[in-house]
């Protein structure tokens, strides 16, 4: 039987250490199977995150190997080695970067729900429509990608800025801003680029893209938030000449 | 997050790709080396307010192998910078997002070349005697 | 979170925008200086070359503009470095940035028309 070890940041902020627990694994097995097995068989008190098993929760993102996965759907067999113990791959697990620390790999999420309602993720309409809203297939293969996202945190622990500057709106936030900006049905694009070009908002990204080689669902926050960045530079020119600080017509 | 912990993540490299996060933070580097090199620059240029004998100096220390070696390292910070950075107009743009990978290599061969045409005129100028 | 400052306390997206119109003129104020200045020997930077240069308005335009150009970007450029770490005093950092902005590019066009 093949094993490898798994190597957990344990702990909190104000004691921590790193425990490697050996795990059993066969072709397929995924990091959250080995998980489950530490838990099962080994450790009780291992704390971790997971539900639906087949990445469409976004509980289970942690920093495998220091870079950000769902571990739902990563397998073992397709991560490489940290080194290695007793002949065995080392496999690191550590809580998501740039989160509050709660315990060993569970983060604190709030901040990031937080920065996420604030950019008004809901279709804006000026008046109830009569009737429903009707849209192209054209009009829904222009955002469609973006409401793939699963809200797991990965993009967030993987982008530079977000994991210097805890104010900055976050590669998550600003692609579900672009979502409704780019859905056909929603008229409220002026309030959600009021919102974004800000310091904190897109206008810290300078496309590192990690967010985009973190995403699991190939959302493409990145290229959402170069084109989120057109929209506002246009947005602010006019709002100069026009003078309203609300970004109302 | 205190600054300490802030610079010590912002310098973080493990796990970034090289086209991606790597990439950007060598972009900010080389625009800080680049930006004290301005000022190193303009001190120098001052020397020339002096003129006459001081300048014979300086020129003579430009034309050593030290300073043309250095010089040299210069121009690969100065073409990596400008490399990536065409890169970045483009992307920050909206163009070219979907093939940052492809977009990124294609630009630093380029950079390469560049570099390495202008070290060979200055070194064969240099090895000529000027 | 109080997003949605205004344009006057943040100078984005116009410092955005000129960062990456100065960084186009870069490619080609470079491109020219640095082969210039190395691809000919020194016989482009003997103190009589330079003098000569100076006097023609042209090239005293083009090094005008490349003064103003690489002061703002590489200038711009640390304060966004500044951003990135989270410190938040925006109108403070930016009025700093406009201090040594202004005082870089003083005195880079003294030195042109001193020499």
């Amino acid at each position: 039987m093949d094993k490898v070890i798994f190597r957990i940041k344990r702990g909190n902020a104000e004691k921590w250490e790193y425990k490697d627990y050996e795990v059993p694994i066969e072709k397929g097995t995924t990091i959250l199977d080995g998980l489950y097995y530490i838990r099962d068989n080994i450790d009780h008190t291992l704390s971790f995150r997971a539900s639906c098993r087949m990445e469409v929760c976004g509980s289970c993102a942690m920093m495998v190997n220091n870079f950000p996965r769902t571990t739902c759907s990563t397998q073992i067999a397709n991560v490489k080695s940290d080194g290695t113990k007793n002949g065995l791959k080392v496999i690191k697990l550590e809580p998501l970067s740039g989160y509050p620390w709660i315990r060993d790999l569970v983060v604190d999420f709030d901040d990031f729900f937080k920065k996420h309602e604030s950019i008004k993720p809901y279709i804006i309409r000026k008046e109830t429509p009569e009737g429903q809203l009707l849209q192209s297939p054209e009009q829904l293969a222009k955002y469609k990608q973006l409401t793939l996202c699963i809200k797991c945190g990965a993009c967030v622990a993987a982008c530079p800025i977000s994991n210097s500057d805890p104010l900055y709106l976050g590669p998550a936030a600003l692609a579900a801003a672009y979502r409704f900006n780019a859905d056909s049905r929603d008229e409220g694009k002026n309030k959600r680029l009021a919102i974004v070009s800000d310091p904190e908002g897109c206008w810290r990204c300078h496309f590192s893209a990690e967010c985009s080689e973190a995403c699991p669902k190939d959302v493409d926050p990145a290229s959402a938030i170069q084109k989120l960045k057109v929209q506002a530079a246009v947005f602010e020119f006019k709002r100069i000449f026009t003078g309203r600080k609300d970004g109302e017509k | 997050m205190g600054l300490k912990e802030a610079f010590k993540n912002w310098l973080d490299y493990r796990g970034r790709h090289i086209h991606g996060g790597i990439a950007y933070l060598f972009h900010r580097l080389t625009g800080l080396i680049i930006l004290l090199y301005l000022y190193v620059h303009f001190g120098a240029l001052s020397q020339l307010l002096h003129g006459g004998e001081s300048y014979k100096n300086f020129l003579a220390t430009v034309e050593s192998p030290p300073f043309v070696a250095l010089d040299i390292l210069l121009f690969f910070v100065i073409f990596y910078h400008g490399a990536n950075g065409i890169r970045l107009v483009f992307n920050e743009f909206g163009i070219g997002t979907k093939k940052n990978k492809l977009f990124f290599w294609i630009m630093m061969v380029l950079g390469l070349i560049g570099w390495l045409l202008l070290t060979y005129v200055v070194a064969t100028r240099f090895i000529g005697g000027g | 979170m109080a997003y949605n400052q205004s344009l006057k306390e943040t100078m984005e997206p116009i410092a955005w925008l000129f960062q990456l119109i100065t960084a186009l003129f870069m490619v080609f104020f470079l491109g020219v200086h640095l082969v210039l200045m190395h691809a000919y020997g020194i016989s482009n930077i003997l103190i009589q070359a330079i003098l000569s240069r100076l006097q023609d308005p042209w090239w005293k335009a083009f090094y005008i503009a490349f003064v103003v150009s690489i002061s703002y970007h590489g200038l711009n450029g640390l304060r966004g470095i500044i951003m990135d770490l989270g410190v938040k005093k925006v109108k403070a950092l930016n009025a700093v940035f406009w201090i040594v902005a202004i005082i870089t590019i003083a005195y880079g066009i003294w030195l042109l028309f001193n020499i």
